[in-house]
């Protein structure tokens, strides 16, 4: 396609509306030419600033609300497989919220890695030097291997971890996350605090100085809604010194938390409520 | 490879320019998506309800939008046009794509020009997009294309819009191909110059 004739159509190509293939002729000559390159940016922009013809319409706020977590949480999935480590982490830039999570913990891992690295070229030398000693060699690379196999499972056993307690952190420091704390007037003082993350549904429960539950007895951790529904979060034990846990993950719309409670039920918990809360908290 | 772009406080991302931001988001930065996602959903949001008429089928294009954004920002190139025209253009293809699979495509033609007649152009201050800025941006491509010729504009709203090629626009309102052609190039020539201004502090 010549200039002039590339030239006469690059309106119509702003538009997507030429045939197919004077479309790839165009974009053949546009390739080779820098002004027709200008040009078609231009009139690309003039051809998508029509988009403000269409009448301004906001997204109903769920909808937004859901596309947005929907997509940062793919995006974070994809992240995590596509990122190789940092080779230093990265300083957070003075926030008081935890670094990006791409490059958190790569200390750790590039001391791992760098571990079996140099495992890796002890073989090799060890290879090289050991042609008289072929049994002595076995025994050694074998001992070698299993201790890099070894290696190779703690780091991954400890990215797991990690990976726990990121997500942990996430869910309780989020800009989205609610802090809802319960208490009771009693001596021991058994207390909770529910980190719910609006954003991605998790909720973290956190409770101190419980009484341990009577035998049979357990205890359950209530969401109650506005409307009265109520939602279980789980049955849950103490630990010796009267701590729990409680990590559950249940998508509910931001204002419809009136309260949180935690009911001593029988063991297995019950479908509603039973008796009378040991600790209450208001949502705000 | 992503190289990982370390946050910055969150207040500082509404002081990035679109491009900044694709830029953090190509190192990235799920962070700089949000901010993008905040800045732009309501743009392509109303594209792809003009186009497709539907919450669900336009809330898919929304996401699609923005996830290929997210997967290709390093491939947007400045000198090809602004991120909303980049960002339009992977919406408005994804609407399209999806009016043709449901073969849909000649009703939902008749109502979106019709849409075009009756709203975007008779009421420039209805529901505003966000900003000061959008709303002026807004006033100023209604009025550019509210002075061409209404032939002229009927072309290049049934290409946009319709996602008709010139030959269809020309079966379809009567013309011989040759006049869509030249009023289409004449239109598009006219929008360029008129919108240079947005150009110059487009990002």
């Amino acid at each position: 396609m010549t200039h002039p004739e590339a030239q006469e159509l690059l309106a119509a190509l702003s538009l997507d509306a030429t045939s197919s293939e004077e479309r790839a002729a165009i974009l053949a000559h546009v390739a080779e030419c820098d002004a027709c390159a200008r040009e078609l940016g231009e009139l690309r922009d003039a051809a998508h600033a029509m988009a403000q013809l269409a009448p301004a319409v906001p997204m109903d706020p769920a909808r937004q609300a859901r596309v947005r977590a929907h997509l940062l949480a793919r995006a974070a999935e994809r992240a995590e497989s596509a990122v190789a480590p940092a080779p230093k982490p990265a300083k957070p830039v003075a926030i008081p919220m935890p670094p990006h999570r791409l490059t958190r913990f790569s200390t750790a891992r590039l001391v791992a890695a760098a571990a079996i690295v140099l495992i890796g070229v002890a073989l090799a030398v060890y290879a090289v030097s050991a042609g008289q000693r072929a049994n002595a060699m076995q025994r050694d690379t074998q001992r070698l291997l299993v201790a890099q196999r070894g290696l190779e499972r703690e780091i991954a056993a400890r990215d797991s971890a990690l990976a726990d307690r990121q997500a942990l952190l996430d869910a309780m420091t989020g800009a989205a996350v609610q802090v809802i704390e319960a208490g009771a007037p009693s001596a021991r003082q058994p207390s909770g605090k529910m980190f719910w993350d609006q954003m991605s549904g998790q909720w973290t429960f956190v409770a101190h100085n419980l009484p341990r539950a009577a035998p049979n007895r357990t205890y359950q951790l209530w969401l109650i809604t506005r409307a009265q529904r109520k939602i279980s979060a789980g049955v849950f034990a103490t630990s010796a010194s009267g701590d729990a846990l409680v990590i559950a993950h249940y998508p509910l719309a931001k204002d419809s938390l009136a309260a949180i409670a935690v009911i001593d039920e029988p063991s297995g918990g019950s479908p509603e409520p039973t008796t009378t809360p040991v600790l209450v908290g208001a949502s705000r | 490879m992503r190289t990982p772009t370390p946050s910055i406080p969150a207040r500082d991302y509404v002081a990035l320019t679109n491009a900044e931001l694709v830029h953090r988001i190509a190192g990235g930065d799920q962070r700089a998506l949000g901010a993008l996602y905040d800045r732009q959903v309501t743009l392509v949001h109303s594209l792809a309800l003009r186009l497709l008429g539907d919450a669900d089928d336009a809330e898919d294009v929304v996401e699609e939008t923005f996830w290929q954004v997210w997967r290709h920002a390093a491939r947007y190139d400045a000198s090809r046009g602004s991120v909303s025209t980049w960002m339009c253009s992977i919406a408005r293809s994804r609407a399209l794509d999806a009016l043709r699979a449901a073969s849909r495509r000649p009703e939902r033609i008749a109502t979106s020009i019709e849409r075009a007649d009756d709203s975007a152009l008779a009421s420039p201050s209805s529901s505003p997009l966000g900003g000061v800025e959008e709303n002026e941006q807004r006033a100023l491509v209604r009025g550019a294309v509210a002075e061409l010729p209404p032939e002229q504009r009927e072309s290049i709203e049934l290409a946009y819009f319709g996602g008709l090629s010139q030959s269809e626009i020309a079966e379809r309102t009567g013309q011989p191909l040759g006049t869509i052609k030249t009023r289409i190039r004449l239109a598009m020539m006219k929008l360029r110059a008129r919108l240079s201004s947005l150009r110059e502090g487009a990002t």
